[in-house]
């Protein structure tokens, strides 16, 4: 292309760009309308909501939430009116009589793509822009802390405009793509739904896939697997660089494409038959997916378990690729060959799938050895404690490996035909680790009584290698106590804070009585703890209550009494990334703990 | 000059255009006429660069025209269902064309606003279909357009507008050697102001040529004898048509009127009369040549 034709271009790339923001006048008066009405609707209801609950807080102010408030529905309006922008501006692509004029003016069709991307970018950027600069700087006036809190302030309003700027442009250049390569409206605004829909629920639905096969699976849900074709996420989930990378890389894409393009297409069919095959296949595979965990999850037997999975599978696969291919094909014209790629993605899912009920390469029963290993810690998965020892002695890794060898013979002993993927319970559980704990179900493992360390019990173990690489297995609901000795012993070296933490670091033991002849008029009967302030009396009850403890564990029925025991050193919190003042180990006493609920009685009678 | 060179465009398995090979000089009015489906709007996107052409070219003084912004700049093409944004009216479309064309003649265009009868105010989208097309002649024509491009333009017209469009037309052509293609059935129409004509068919040409040679090649004959007659005797001429009554027989002849009628008179006909036929009589003669006729399709 001569310098000339360049200049030319972008000679009537601006003149279009013009007449298209002067066309659409009416629709960034509307845009601007309702960003001003809700906004301020938002903005005052930030304040007033918050005078009446936030008088006590000394850094709390509410022009920077209520700042916060209107630049967030004001990103919502952005992205609503670039959506209805893009789908206006691009269809002169989908329309024949738009093709007609928009083919024959004197312009490339390149730099008409472009103006029409840019066209509809700063008609939805710029008004959202112009708002949010204003909050940014509200929200760093009102604020009267120091420099660096005021800029921090201005740059929360900051960084939503950014991440909006950022969500725009991915969706531009992602519709932009789609609008180049499909021949209708319809087609595109449904592959769109579809990708931004169907993909991440699809993708969500895969990952939970190992946990229900995989025992001591670590199921992460991978922001950049879940969310990568999900323009609709761009700016709010992955990284900012990521998207910036998928905004040059669809725009180029469609850049290079339109100008290729089979103008004939318009109203008629797809331009490039990729983005089609790829909507159906998504479709096809995660409605499917979801069919199949419902399958299971709809019958409490747990036998044909597999069986089921499948049948959900296939039938809500084939159903969605029906559906769609009828809709863009219109008919069912090719719709014996348009199957091939269907059965290619289902025998691809089936080998997955074979492989991960096989084990997954021997991932269940896979133990480093001894030799290979540097040190082991435990996470000990509590809500309200997370703490982790590492241990490089060769002992306890030895019996860190007795211990994992243990929790792998339990499950390989349990019954393998309750798979239990599917119910939204195990759904639920797997993904928030709830009560019902993770989806594979264990039988004869599964613990009958809770370890009351404020919450379930999960054995998390980590193995850092020589080579530098990590192992980590975790398992749910395990009564630690079922395992031997040296097993127990090293876990609660490694993770049970009894035992990790140091009982001179004890500040303060509380004891409730949580039983039925306590006061109806409070909660439980206070106990009177200044027996336990006493540091000696405070060490012989802690060192009685491990003994204890490594002698019974938790086996026993809960007695009434609950013993918190405080310790005060600041800790590092390695879950929550924060230093802790205090640290508080509750524990509710089993009923076996004898000589415990002994000194226990002892320090009440003293008082 | 427009050039079109081999062109084919296909349309999935459908062959829409099929090498076609011919020239519009500069100045002419070209007329493309053809049976439905032949390619005349196919063939009108393809060189203003709407649609590419599966093989061939197209150049507009020897730059091909797809996606070339400096040959497009020179032409202006009036589809046969104009576009128009809901909102537009020629006051506000006009501010576009301004730019992009920069032959853009205001004053001329403030002429043709006040000529023809239409308010530059409303919004054309709820115009009648004639006066939509008023609309989009109107824009074209004030572009000033070296090559004008128009697909049955005159569909929706009143027979007054239709001579006003007609003269139009021709002052451009004569004042400033405007080259103009017209693609429509209205053949009485086309007849007024064409010099060329292109006869399409399935994609390909049938016939290519300047109206007077085209409607003095074919002449509607009809002789009569007084004695019996062989049909035979008709056999030395280029007969398309032939056709009898008693002994009255109707023929179409191709050929040159000063070599076909001697030989006719030699035969000592009772009654002979040759006339020029009209361009819909050729066209349907010359279409029947090429099979499309009447009797084949009912």
């Amino acid at each position: 292309m001569t310098s000339t034709t360049s200049y030319k271009n972008v000679k009537q790339g601006a003149s279009i760009l013009k007449w298209n923001v002067r066309s659409n006048l009416t629709i960034i008066i509307i845009y601007l309308s309702l960003i001003l009405f809700f906004g301020i609707i938002y903005f005052a209801g930030g304040l007033s909501a918050q005078t009446f609950t936030a008088e006590a807080e000394v850094d709390y102010n509410p022009w920077i939430d209520a700042s916060i408030a209107m630049a967030s529905m004001t990103t919502f309006l952005s992205f609503v009116f670039m959506i209805v922008l893009s789908i206006k501006e691009f269809s002169y692509l989908h329309n024949k009589r738009k093709t007609d004029m928009f083919g024959s003016l004197p312009i490339s069709r390149r730099a008409l793509f472009i103006t029409k991307s840019l066209s509809v970018f700063l008609i939805s950027a710029v008004p959202m822009t112009v708002v949010m600069l204003i909050l940014m700087l509200v929200s760093a006036n009102a604020s009267s802390e120091t420099v660096m809190h005021v800029f921090d302030q201005s740059l929360n309003v900051g960084d939503v405009l950014l991440r909006t700027l950022l969500n725009l442009s991915a969706n531009i250049a992602f519709i932009g793509f789609l609008s180049v390569c499909c021949g209708k409206t319809s087609e595109k605004v449904l592959s769109y739904i579809i990708i931004n829909g169907a993909y991440p629920v699809g993708m969500l639905l895969l990952q939970l896939l190992p946990s229900c096969f995989l025992y001591g699976y670590t199921m992460d849900f991978n922001e950049y697997i879940s969310f990568a074709l999900c323009p609709a996420m761009a700016g709010f989930a992955i990284g900012k660089l990521y998207w910036l990378g998928f905004t040059a890389v669809f725009f180029a894409f469609a850049v290079l494409l339109v100008r290729k393009r089979k103008a004939e297409s318009a109203q008629s069919h797809f331009a490039y038959k990729a983005p089609q095959l790829i909507v159906k296949l998504i479709i096809s595979f995660s409605v499917g997916l979801a069919m199949a965990y419902l399958f299971v999850a709809l019958f409490s037997d747990t036998s044909l378990d597999i069986f089921r999975f499948w049948l959900g599978m296939i039938i809500g696969s084939f159903l969605s690729f029906f559906v769609v291919q009828l809709i863009f094909a219109g008919g069912f014209k090719r719709f014996g060959k348009s199957l091939i790629p269907y059965v290619i993605m289902v025998a691809a899912f089936a080998a997955v799938f074979a492989v991960i009920t096989a084990g997954c390469f021997g991932y269940n029963s896979y133990v480093p050895k001894a030799d290979e290993i540097k040190s082991v810690s435990f996470i000990n998965g509590t809500e309200n404690m997370n703490h982790k020892n590492e241990l490089t002695d060769k002992k306890d890794i030895e019996a860190a490996i007795k211990l994992h060898k243990e929790i792998i013979e339990k499950y390989e002993s349990s019954d393998k035909q309750s798979m239990r993927a599917g119910t939204f319970n195990a759904i639920g559980s797997a993904i928030f680790s709830s009560e019902n704990g993770y989806s594979y179900e264990m039988r004869g493992a599964r613990s009958e009584v809770w370890d009351d360390m404020g919450g379930f019990q999960n054995y998390s173990i980590t193995y850092t290698l020589n080579n530098g690489a990590t192992v980590t297995r975790r398992y749910g609901y395990l009564n630690g106590h079922d395992f031997s000795k040296e097993a127990q012993e090293v876990y609660n070296k490694g993770a049970n804070p009894l035992f990790m933490l140091d009982e001179s670091e004890a500040s303060k033991v509380e004891i409730y009585n949580w039983g039925e002849e306590a006061d109806e008029a409070d909660e439980f009967l206070g106990y009177d703890n200044s027996y336990f302030e006493q540091a000696d009396n405070r060490l012989e009850l802690i060192k009685t209550v491990k003994e204890e403890y490594g002698k019974y564990g938790m086996k026993g029925d809960p007695s009434d009494i609950e013993i918190d025991i405080s310790y005060g050193k600041p800790r590092y919190n390695k879950r929550f990334d924060y230093y802790e003042d205090e640290i508080t180990v509750s524990l509710y006493v089993p009923e076996t703990y004898k000589k415990t609920l002994a000194l226990i009685k002892k320090g009440e009678e003293k008082e | 000059m427009i050039e079109i060179k081999n062109v084919t465009k296909m349309f999935g398995e459908l062959k829409a255009l099929d090498s076609l090979n011919f020239n519009v000089s500069d100045g002419s009015v070209f007329g493309l006429v053809g049976s439905n489906g032949a390619g005349k709007s196919t063939l009108l996107r393809v060189i203003n660069g709407v649609f590419e052409p599966d093989a061939g070219e197209v150049l507009i003084e020897g730059e091909n025209s797809f996606e070339n912004p400096s040959a497009k700049e020179k032409c202006y093409f009036i589809p046969d269902f104009p576009y128009f944004y809901n909102s537009s009216t020629i006051q506000n479309t006009a501010y576009l064309y301004r730019k992009l064309y920069p032959d853009w003649d205001e004053e001329y265009f403030n002429k043709l606003c006040a000529t023809f009868p239409i308010n530059t105010k409303s919004n054309i989208i709820n115009m009648s279909k004639g006066m939509q097309r008023q609309a989009a002649l109107i824009l074209a024509l004030s572009t000033r357009p070296k090559y004008l491009f128009l697909d049955e333009i005159f569909d929706g017209l009143d027979p007054v507008v239709r001579q006003l469009v007609k003269r139009i037309i021709i002052t451009n052509v004569t004042d400033r050697n405007m080259t103009v293609m017209i693609a429509s059935h209205n053949l009485r129409e086309l007849e007024d102001i064409c010099d060329h004509i292109g006869l399409l068919h399935k994609g390909g040409v049938v016939e290519e040529k300047e109206l007077d040679k085209l409607k003095l090649g074919i002449h509607r004959v009809q002789i009569a004898f007084n004695r019996p007659i062989d049909e035979s005797v008709f056999e030395g001429f280029d007969v398309i048509n032939k056709s009898r009554q008693g002994s009255l027989f109707s023929l179409t002849i191709r050929g040159e009127y000063e070599e076909f009628m001697p030989r006719l008179e030699a035969l000592e006909p009772a009654f002979l009369e040759a006339l020029p036929l009209t361009l819909e009589e050729v066209f349907i003669n010359e279409m029947e040549g090429a099979g499309y006729d009447i009797n084949n399709l009912v």
